[in-house]
């Protein structure tokens, strides 16, 4: 199958690269970049564990062609924070609001949650189901999670 | 009685919450090696059927490596080595030519890409001869011949397979016939639990690395490092210091990583033959495929007398396992157990069949056999409290087994007394905060939404210690030492799943030293460099495993004391520990001598330099108890009752845990538990076409649904109460939590349920579908 | 001898195609003409259907780079080009205040992620029986054009109504080479409201039944009235027994609850994995009259008695 190139900006950086088509941004992200913080949890769309920033809006990795995104931002969950040590205020708020078990879904919920406060600095409890209803997590049940979400957001509008 | 602690009980933020929150860490999935190969497991699309012949080479033209029974050792193993060999049922082999399952695995290839190996699996061509598929437990335990296994070995012994009935278990205590005679009032009812699936969020995974010395290092998704590496050095007779597991964060286990996955003995299989790294990731549709919790099917009587005592029960019991052994003998146990702990009864009998079936194999999953247990026994008890006219919570608190009494653990062969017991403190005040008493009850509400209120109690051992050794191993062996600056490491091969176990242990040993928790770190462990700890299951993390970190940390603070008084030239009897947050240094003083003072960092550097030593100690610790942690759940629905929806309201969670050491993350175990006991109450469960053997869901998450973020309630509405309770056995009075977190929600869910529209179902999950049927029946049950 | 494989492999897309991303109309209609062509826009389905091996095309034409497909204008009605988002429509004051059930339709579709990327044309042409815009879609009387390439070389376009477009489960009435280029939806006049109502077995999911209705008051009667119900046939249905029996009558909760108790003459539900067929007529009724409630609410008539 004839490789294409494209372009992509991923969390900051452009990069030019030949992919195949049938490649999702999901496994060029993981698979080149060794940016493991998207994960594979279903491949089809339900999990939410694969949610990247794409131009701003959270999308499912696993749900496009790396191709049908040339020219187009990536923001993953490693560009979240300017350095390795460094956390951005979502991430330490889900970790001091107890939202962190396993950790896989985390990620996803991160970058979900982000966005959600980028637009509304005050979620309401409803705010944040509509934000992360398609994230799934399997330990928690939720609760610390919509706690981190709000102490996130509030540490976000003294930054 | 509560001691009051340094760091103990307080919220610490957890020390691997920054690398997960930040992407950072890595699971087994987001391995990636130099010269590595991908591998793709081979599957049977049959439910039942042998290969006669394979042929690999289109597969091999595109350079793929390729292994089936063809190269495979053939012994008889079984996956999980949590129980002693004689307690120990192989079915297993890598690899079999008789499929059992969908899905069943009888070979893999590995190839340069992902892609390539994808591509290499399909042209693999298989000569099937098909066999009578049995997809229930009814036409299994029909059959003649054509069994799903002829025969399996209990550790050597050969034992013959008769109508695919895996294992068989009785308890009696008592005479059942008398008691049932003294009864005023018996209930006897069928109840059935669904084949919950885990639906851990990262698939079953693993990455073999072949070493230069001729062994190999493994990274699975796994609980159990230790049994990982001794099935992996028995079914390829590797010795043991060649093979290396590493302890590595998986996402998600809840029980499915307790036995060895498939998954990581046939990567190990590829890298062996290959003698490059292999990755192997499942996909999800693999995964359903893989594993599922035990589903139950059981008839339980149970008689009381007039004053609500229990006086006798029967239960038989009927699970079907699926195509595999993984640890069903002990599941049987375990459900008696269970039963026999939950109430006193002073004639019970117990009989349990396990019956194979061409199905997805069972194994543990989040309450192993209690959750199951849990759903009749509570059920049993409202419908007993209902027919003698006694308060559902008087009864519980007459008949239930704690404080002083000896009780069976697991199962029968685990016995120990209780010391600790919150469970009269924790149904008074759940009962008082949701408003159990001025509950609505199903006969005087009319209009579409009606709402109730029931409740749930149960426990889960902290462990399977015991004071004499059983059919499971336990223990946990931990090493602690204190560095040269005075902070501190613990080496052990205890799991973290994500429930804070780990943490758990560093903040015992903080307390017993008084230095403060980011002082004392978890080191990276592997099967290389830490002595044996059985597995991260049945509640032990805390109990056993931070138990045994604690153990050994007052053996090491012993030879840093002698250091210490060494140094100070005083008597180790005298030397206190305390810490001093101005300074952030922890003082080690003379009793009475205040200017005989110094630090644990200046003890440690002198004795570095004067070639003392380190003070360091390491040791095997068994807990020779397991004792209880009960919850209870009291729970608020709204049933609409034109649509059979059920909306969680409310819930007030009683834990009695013992010490909480880390009381955010309890309370993510709690409200984590619950949401999947719910699940199980409400919507999860899988199922077969009969004719293809094939999961209806199809593998797929779309068709496993799970409660969302929408359908718990709001966290102002999810209330966490702790015992005051305080085990004298456990570190710093810690008992566990996990499990216990999970069993009484389903039994919970449904009384709440019945208190609502008055139909008390006996059978889950229950569906709208299943509410709207009863209603426009006007069913009792 | 047979192949040995079974399970699906969602880690990746297998099937090899050629791909094609064409930034005007006339060049994508040229390359979906070709056979065996199909179009991706958002990717939520075709994606599914490529790593489940539910679809082999042998090209895949990318209609995201033609600019005039992402227009999106709500003057005098909607115009939803191609590639306009279940987001964007989501997000518009206007769709959400005077094209409620279009909203609410959308608005139940999985995620948000989901919805950054999935496109209001592609759920109609994926012509899922449980697909949620199109009952919505229907009932506000929405039409799609549609443009392929005809014989003569030029772009040829005609116009179906979302009502008619669908032919059975997963089929449409487009001819291959033909996609949907933009959906249009009339400006309802004042005095009208609309409810869309969806039952799953939790939020994030894929209905078991769901109804839409569009309804315009006149005083306290109902004037006009618009049913369709989706999942409980192999295509979307209009429910034109329940219409017929409150169309132009004054409207009361008896009327109301009258009327919807026909609806089991308008559809056919199966048993599947998700629900039974009795559950799914059960559910039809109270999703119909609660659609019709919430309408006319809507359409400020009344809260009815």
């Amino acid at each position: 199958m004839k490789k294409l190139p494209i372009e992509l900006t991923i969390n900051g950086r452009a990069h030019e690269l030949l992919v195949s088509p049938k490649e999702t941004l999901l496994n060029v992200l993981r698979e080149r970049f060794h940016l493991t913080g998207a994960k594979y949890g279903c491949g089809i769309g339900e999990c939410g564990a694969c949610t990247v920033l794409l131009d701003g809006l959270p999308v499912l990795s696993c749900q496009l062609l790396a191709v049908m995104c040339n020219g187009k931002k990536v923001v993953t969950i490693e560009g979240l924070s300017p350095q390795e040590a460094a956390a951005h205020p979502m991430q330490d708020s889900f970790v001091e609001e107890g939202a962190v078990q396993c950790g896989f879904c985390t990620p996803g919920m991160v970058i979900s949650a982000t966005a959600l406060v980028e637009e509304k600095s005050e979620p309401t409890t409803e705010d944040i189901k509509v934000a992360l209803r398609g994230n799934l997590c399997r330990c928690t049940g939720y609760e610390n999670i919509i706690r981190a979400v709000k102490t996130g957001a509030r540490k976000m509008k003294e930054v | 009685m509560k001691k009051e602690f340094q760091f103990l009980g307080k919220d610490f933020p957890r020390k691997e919450g920054r690398a997960r929150a930040n992407g950072f860490e890595k699971y087994p999935s987001d391995l990636y090696f130099d010269n590595m190969l991908y591998g793709r497991i081979l599957r049977s699309p049959y439910p039942h059927a042998r290969i006669k012949s394979i042929d690999f080479s289109e597969a091999e033209k595109l350079g793929a490596v390729c292994v089936s029974y063809e190269d495979a050792p053939g012994k008889r193993f079984n996956l999980r080595l949590v129980s002693v060999p004689k307690a120990t049922y192989k079915d297993w082999q890598l690899f079999s030519d008789h499929m059992r399952q969908v899905g069943d695995f009888f070979g893999a290839v590995a190839a340069e890409t992902e892609e390539l190996a994808e591509q290499a699996a399909r042209v693999v061509k298989v000569e099937w001869e098909i066999l009578p598929a049995y997809m229930s437990m009814d036409a299994a335990l029909a059959a003649k011949d054509n069994l799903i296994h002829d025969k399996v070995f209990l550790e050597d012994q050969e034992i013959k397979i008769k109508n695919n009935i895996a294992c068989t278990r009785e308890v009696v205590e008592g005479d059942i016939e008398a008691g049932f005679q003294e009864a005023d009032v018996i209930v006897e009812t069928e109840f059935e639990t669904p084949r919950q699936y885990h639906c851990q969020l990262e698939p079953r995974s693993c990455v073999v690395r072949p070493e230069a010395d001729g062994g190999i290092t493994v990274w699975p998704t796994t609980q159990a490092v230790h049994n990982t590496r001794i099935l992996i050095g028995s079914v390829f007779n590797l010795p043991l210091n060649k093979v290396n597991v590493v302890r590595i964060t998986g996402g998600g286990h809840f029980g499915s990583g307790i036995h060895t996955n498939p998954v990581t003995l046939i990567t190990t299989a590829l890298a062996l033959k290959s003698k490059r790294p292999v990755k192997i990731v499942q996909s999800r549709e693999e995964d359903m495929y893989d594993h599922v919790r035990y589903p139950s099917k059981y008839v339980l009587k149970v008689g009381a007398r007039k004053d609500g005592t229990l006086v006798a029960g029967h239960m038989r019991a009927y699970i079907d396992i699926g195509c595999h052994h993984i640890q069903a003998l002990a599941y049987l146990g375990v459900m008696s157990g269970f039963w026999h702990s939950l109430y006193r009864m002073e004639n019970m009998k117990y009989e349990g069949t396990a019956v194979y079936t061409n199905k997805v194999p069972t194994c543990a999953m989040q309450g192993y056999g209690a959750p199951q247990v849990t759903f009749g026994v509570e059920g049993t008890m409202d419908m007993l409290a209902e027919k003698l006219e006694i308060d559902p919570i008087q009864l519980r608190i007459k008949n239930y087994v704690g404080l002083g009494e000896v009780f069976w653990g697991q199962g029968p062969t685990v016995k120990s007394p209780i010391f600790s017991d919150g469970v009269v403190e924790l149904l008074k005040k759940g009962a008082e905060s949701i408003g159990y008493y001025k509950r609505p009850g199903s006969q005087k509400q009319t209009g579409r939404y009606r709402r109730g209120i029931g409740f749930a109690r149960g426990f889960h051992t902290s462990g399977t210690g015991a004071p004499v050794p059983g059919e499971v191993k336990d223990y946990t062996t931990v090493q602690v030492k204190v560095n040269e600056d005075g902070t501190i490491d613990i080496l052990t091969a205890l799991m973290d799943h994500g429930g804070g176990t780990l943490d758990a242990a560093a903040k015992i040993v903080a307390e017993e030293f008084q230095v403060p928790f980011d002082k004392v770190g978890i080191s990276p462990a592997d099967t290389r460099s830490t002595g044996y700890d059985v597995c991260t299951h049945a509640t032990r993390g805390v109990y056993c495993g931070a138990g045994a970190a604690h153990e050994v940390a007052k053996k090491t603070k012993d030879v840093l004391l002698e250091y210490a008084a060494r140094y100070l030239d005083a008597y180790p009897d005298s030397l206190i520990f305390s810490y001093d947050e101005k300074s952030g240094q922890t003082r080690i003083s003379v009793w009475g001598n205040p200017e005989k003072t110094t630090t644990i960092a200046a003890v440690a550097e002198h004795a570095m330099n004067k070639d003392w030593g380190t003070a360091i100690y390491s040791k095997s610790i068994r807990k020779v108890a397991c004792p209880p942690a009960y919850t209870n759940y009291f729970v608020e629905v709204e049933v609409d009752t034109e649509t059979g929806h059920v909306k969680i309201l409310r819930v007030v969670a009683g834990s009695d845990a013992g010490t909480v050491i880390n009381p955010i993350l309890a309370k993510g175990q709690l409200h984590g538990g619950f949401y999947r006991g719910a699940g199980m109450a409400l919507l999860e469960n899988t199922s077969y076409d009969d004719k293809t053997g094939c999961l209806t869901n199809k593998g797929s998450m779309i068709d496993y649904k799970m409660l969302g973020i929408d359908e718990m309630p709001d966290p102002d509405d999810f209330e966490v109460i702790f015992a005051d309770t305080y085990e004298p056995t456990g570190p710093m009075g810690a008992k566990g939590i996990g499990e216990a977190a999970f069993n009484p929600a389903p039994a919970a869910v449904t009384s709440a349920i019945c208190d609502a529209i008055g139909i008390r179902f006996t059978k889950l999950p229950i569906l709208p579908e299943d509410i709207m049927d009863a209603l426009g029946e006007g069913h009792d049950k | 001898m047979t192949n040995s494989h079974t399970t699906t492999n969602t880690k990746l897309i297998n099937h090899d195609f050629v791909y094609h991303s064409p930034d005007t109309l006339d060049d994508a209609l040229k390359c979906l003409g070709e056979p065996g062509a199909v179009v991706l826009a958002g990717g939520t389905d075709l994606i599914n259907k490529l790593k489940l091996e539910t679809a082999h095309p042998s090209t895949v034409v990318f209609i995201g780079d033609v600019g005039q497909l992402h227009n999106f204008t709500h003057a005098a009605g909607l115009s939803i080009g191609a590639m306009v988002t279940m987001s964007a429509v989501e997000r518009s004051p206007v769709v959400r205040r005077n094209y409620t059930c279009l909203y609410e339709a959308v608005h139940s579709v999985g995620g948000q992620q989901i919805r950054n990327t999935a496109t209001l044309a592609g759920n109609v042409g994926n012509a899922s029986p449980a697909a949620d815009a199109p009952p919505a879609l229907a009932v506000l009387g929405a039409q799609c054009e549609l443009g392929m390439i005809g014989k003569n070389g030029e772009i040829e376009f005609r116009t179906v109504s979302v009502e008619q477009i669908f032919s059975g489960p997963g089929k449409t009435i487009m001819r291959p080479g033909e996609i949907i280029v933009s959906i249009t939806v009339p400006e309802p006049p004042s005095a009208c409201g609309s409810s869309f109502q969806k039952n799953g077995r939790v939020k994030l999911d894929v209905a078991k039944a769901s109804a839409a209705a569009f309804l315009h008051r006149d005083g306290d009667t109902c004037a006009e009235l618009r049913i369709a119900a989706g999942s409980v046939a192999p295509t979307m249905v209009r429910a034109s027994t329940v219409e017929q029996a409150l169309r132009g009558r004054k409207m009361s909760m008896q009327a109301v609850i009258e009327a919807s108790g026909k609806i089991a003459k308008d559809i056919a539900p199966i048993s599947d994995v998700r629900s039974t067929d009795c559950y799914r007529s059960r559910v039809m009724n109270v999703l119909v009259r609660d659609a019709i409630l919430e309408a006319w609410k809507r359409a400020e008539g009344e809260k009815l008695v």
